[in-house]
Parts: structure tokens; sequence; C-alpha cells
């Protein structure tokens, strides 16, 4: 009987156990490489606005997130969006 | 659901940092590393204060890690104690237990920070088995103190690439710790193999 064979008589759910767990590791393993590889591209690191931020402005006082801005002025959260990619470019044309 | 709980966090700010920790350290399927990492974030952008997040996450994680050891003494003892009315599994538990109480500094400290995904089942491993709180809490409150400063000076530092951040060490959390699942099943089975072989 092979060592294997032996194994898998006397301690199943070891080995299943074992084959599971070294699959998850590679698995969790390659979306690690994967995603180091994604970000990687200077060009993917602008990250994308969500409604949950908020604007960086000095002050004091909680800050408003997009969505909240969006929400006190009445208008679509992608029209806040649009305003404030504009003026991220505007302001690293000046630089 | 992650993204919902991202838009509470400059709103309800360090409640809600202390109560994500806390339900993480209980296995609830909370994303507690990127909440960190977000709050951090947002104290670099200056809506929360630093070490007040990382106050509030710490003291979320030990109260969570504490309520776990709680329900394996509560809870736990008993489900071990009727496993252990089979002889041959009692010697599994006792050797277990055995194993557990000797590695079990490291074996704390570890499951807080470079296996944080193992943490809540060695909590309630700890409470069940018995492992006194004196050996407990010391190694559970340094590991803990680790994996919050990790993070939210990771979010603190990065606030502008939170969600690649998370992602990332999200999987290498997981990577680690399913390896390290893998490596000591390995190690048993290993052993299992040597015992037929003599």
């Amino acid at each position: 009987m092979t060592a294997f064979a032996r194994l898998w008589r006397a301690h199943r759910w070891l080995v299943v156990a074992f084959c599971l767990a070294s699959l998850l590791a590679l698995g969790f393993g390659a979306r690690s490489v994967l995603s180091w590889v994604y970000w990687s591209d200077p060009a993917r690191r602008d990250a994308t606005l969500e409604g949950w931020m908020t604007r960086l402005e000095p002050g004091e006082g909680r800050r408003l997130t997009l969505a909240g801005i969006a929400e006190a002025r009445g208008v679509p959260l992608a029209e806040v969006e649009e305003a404030l990619i504009a003026a991220i470019l505007a302001a690293r044309e000046g630089r | 659901m992650t993204e919902w709980l991202l838009a509470l966090v400059p709103v309800w700010g360090l409640w809600l940092v202390g109560a994500t920790t806390f339900l993480s350290c209980l296995a609830l399927p909370v994303p507690a590393s990127l909440v960190m990492l977000a709050a951090g974030g947002f104290a670099a952008a200056g809506d929360l204060v630093l070490w007040q997040v990382a106050g509030a996450a710490l003291a979320g994680a030990v109260a969570g890690d504490h309520a776990g050891y709680l329900i394996g003494r509560r809870a736990g003892a008993a489900v071990l104690a009727r496993l252990a009315r089979a002889p041959a599994r009692a010697a599994a538990v006792a050797r277990a237990r055995a194993t557990l109480h000797r590695n079990a500094a490291a074996t704390v400290f570890l499951s807080r920070w470079l296996l944080s995904p193992l943490g809540p089942y060695v909590n309630l491993a700890g409470g069940a088995t018995g492992l006194p709180l004196v050996r407990f809490s010391p190694a559970e409150i340094a590991g803990e103190t680790l994996w919050v400063a990790a993070y939210t000076l990771l979010g603190y530092a990065f606030a502008d690439r939170i969600v690649a951040l998370g992602g990332l060490l999200g999987n290498a959390s997981g990577a680690l710790a399913a390896g390290a699942v893998a490596v000591l099943l390995g190690l048993r089975l290993r052993g299992a193999l040597r015992d037929r072989a003599t």
C-alpha cells in the first residue's frame, strides 16, 4: 500500500483539510500577486471617487462627504465628482 | 456592505471603528481592516484624530477578543467535554489542549496580526480549554496593538490608495493564515506517516 493510500485510510479528514488549506493558500496567494501587479501600474493609482470620501479642505468642523455635498446642492453625485476631477486636473496642470 | 460601512466612517467615526474591530474578533464578517485603513485615511485628511482612531480600534479589538474567550469558556468547555466522552477523541482533545497551552503566547500573539483570520478561533479555543487569562491577555494586547498600529498607520500614509491596499492586505493575510494551517496539518500528516513506518 502506498503512503498516500495509508494516510487516506487512517486520516481521511486530515488529508482533506490539508488539501483545502493548501488550495486556499494558493488561491489567496495568486490573488495577492495579481492585485500587486494590477496596482503597480501608475495609471491605475488614481483612486476612483466614491460617495463616502470627504473633500480635503482646511478649516474646523466635520467635513461633508461627496454624497453629502451632492445632496446639499441637490445635484447628482456624478456632477460633484466631475467638478472635483476637473479641479484636480487643473491643479495638476498648474503645478 | 463595504461601501455602506465606509460611508459611515466619517459620520460615526470612532464608535464605528471600535464596533467593527469588536465584531471582527468574534469572526463576524465585517471588513475591520478596511475600516481601520479608511479611518487612518480620514485622520490624514483631518476628519478624525489618528491616536483616537488607534485607541478606539484597540479598545474594540481587546474587548472582542475577551468576549470570544468568555464565550469559549462558557459554551466551548461543555462542547469539549461532550466530544471527549469517546476515549479516542478524549486523547485528541487532550493533545490539542496540551499543544495550545505549550505554545500559548506565540499562538495568541501571531493570530492577532500576522495570521489575523485565525484570531477568533484561537480566542474560542483558549477559553474552551481553560487557558488562564494571565497567559492570554498580555500576548493578546501586544498582538492587537501591532495589528491596529499597522493598519491605521498604513491608512494614514496611503490615504489615497485605501481600496487597493485593503484588497492586497486582505488577500495576503488570507494566504498567510491558510498557509499556516496547511503547514500545521502537513506536519501532523508527516507525523502520522512516521508513526506507521516505525
